[in-house]
């Protein structure tokens, strides 16, 4: 047997002991949903662990003048997301299976609890952008 | 369906940014065992190596349009799991260090001592028993020997020039095993 096929022979084996569960090639499939969709101009530029102070873990998004800093609560079932966002005229959760909207106060904090555990991504429109008056 | 089988990665990314479902379908089913493998190779439990797969193919259906290299993407999807698992791993080993700390796994995977005795039961044991770098690399060029070694390299956080000696290193302790176990001449 060569390296090729020892390897051929060693993924049946892993396809047969520790095989892709059916429902995480289904959720696989179901992400297809998106496929096409203009992407997020947000970037994660800030990943911070859970704190030595007992927080969650810290998050920060940006772009386009755009801001998005959150702590994740999780019990393993239901995640709460605290934070603040900037430059944001509407703010809106989403999961795999929907979306919620976000109260944001007028100091641009938020609170959203209740959510699914497992992917998560945030979603802001930002204020309309208007131009400069002219004369027709 | 069977006819996608035969068309290349790249034109099933092309197909799959232009919402064809049955192209997103085929991706699926050539790239989720490298993706399964990556996040299982992390040491994370089934539930969360079950995020980090939908998390990685979320990000995939968004990033169709704007991949720099379709014709490497078990690379892509490999490098895009890692990131997710480490992440994860991290927040995990801060939410347990006491566990981690005694060492104790907390795969909760198939449990080697009962799985089945015949060549393919040994092979999985065998590979189950090898060191962590080295199992991981053999199973992410198992399901993706496409990948070329710097890509390898960056899935495994090791450098391009270690992945050729390492895996001819690492096949060779797996057969040598293997033949221990009598299952290879």
């Amino acid at each position: 047997m060569n390296d090729s096929e020892l390897l051929a022979r060693l993924a049946d084996v892993l396809d047969r002991f520790d095989p892709v569960p059916a429902e995480v090639e289904m959720a696989a499939t179901g992400a297809g949903r998106l496929a096409g969709r203009v992407a997020s101009t947000l970037a994660l530029v800030a990943d911070g662990l859970p704190g030595a102070r007992g927080g969650g873990r810290l998050l920060g998004f940006a772009g386009d003048g755009r801001r998005v800093e959150l702590e994740i609560e999780s019990d393993g079932s239901v995640v709460e997301l605290t934070g603040v966002a900037s430059g944001v005229a509407e703010l809106r959760v989403r999961w795999p299976g929907g979306e919620r909207v976000v109260d944001v106060d007028s100091w641009g904090r938020f609170t959203v609890a209740g959510l699914p555990a497992g992917p998560l991504s945030m979603v802001v429109r930002a204020p309309d952008a208007v131009g400069p008056w002219f004369v027709g | 369906m069977s006819e996608l089988r035969m068309v290349a990665a790249p034109e099933l990314v092309r197909r799959a940014a232009d919402a064809d479902p049955a192209a997103w379908q085929e991706l699926v089913r050539r790239y989720s065992s490298v993706v399964w493998s990556v996040a299982r190779e992390y040491r994370l439990t089934t539930c969360d190596a079950a995020d980090v797969s939908q998390a990685t193919w979320l990000t995939l259906a968004e990033h169709l349009g704007r991949l720099r290299a379709p014709d490497r993407l078990a690379g892509w999807l490999a490098t895009t799991a890692r990131r997710e698992a480490l992440r994860i791993l991290a927040v995990r080993r801060r939410e347990a260090p006491l566990e981690w700390a005694e060492g104790s796994s907390i795969v909760d995977g198939p449990d080697v001592a009962v799985v089945s005795g015949d060549a393919e039961g040994v092979l999985w044991r065998c590979l189950h028993g090898m060191p962590d770098r080295c199992r991981a690399l053999l199973r992410l060029i198992a399901h993706a020997p496409d990948l070329t070694y710097a890509q390898a390299a960056r899935c495994l956080g090791i450098r391009a020039g270690s992945v050729g000696p390492m895996r001819s290193r690492c096949l060779a302790v797996l057969r040598q095993r293997l033949a221990g176990e009598g299952v290879l001449r």
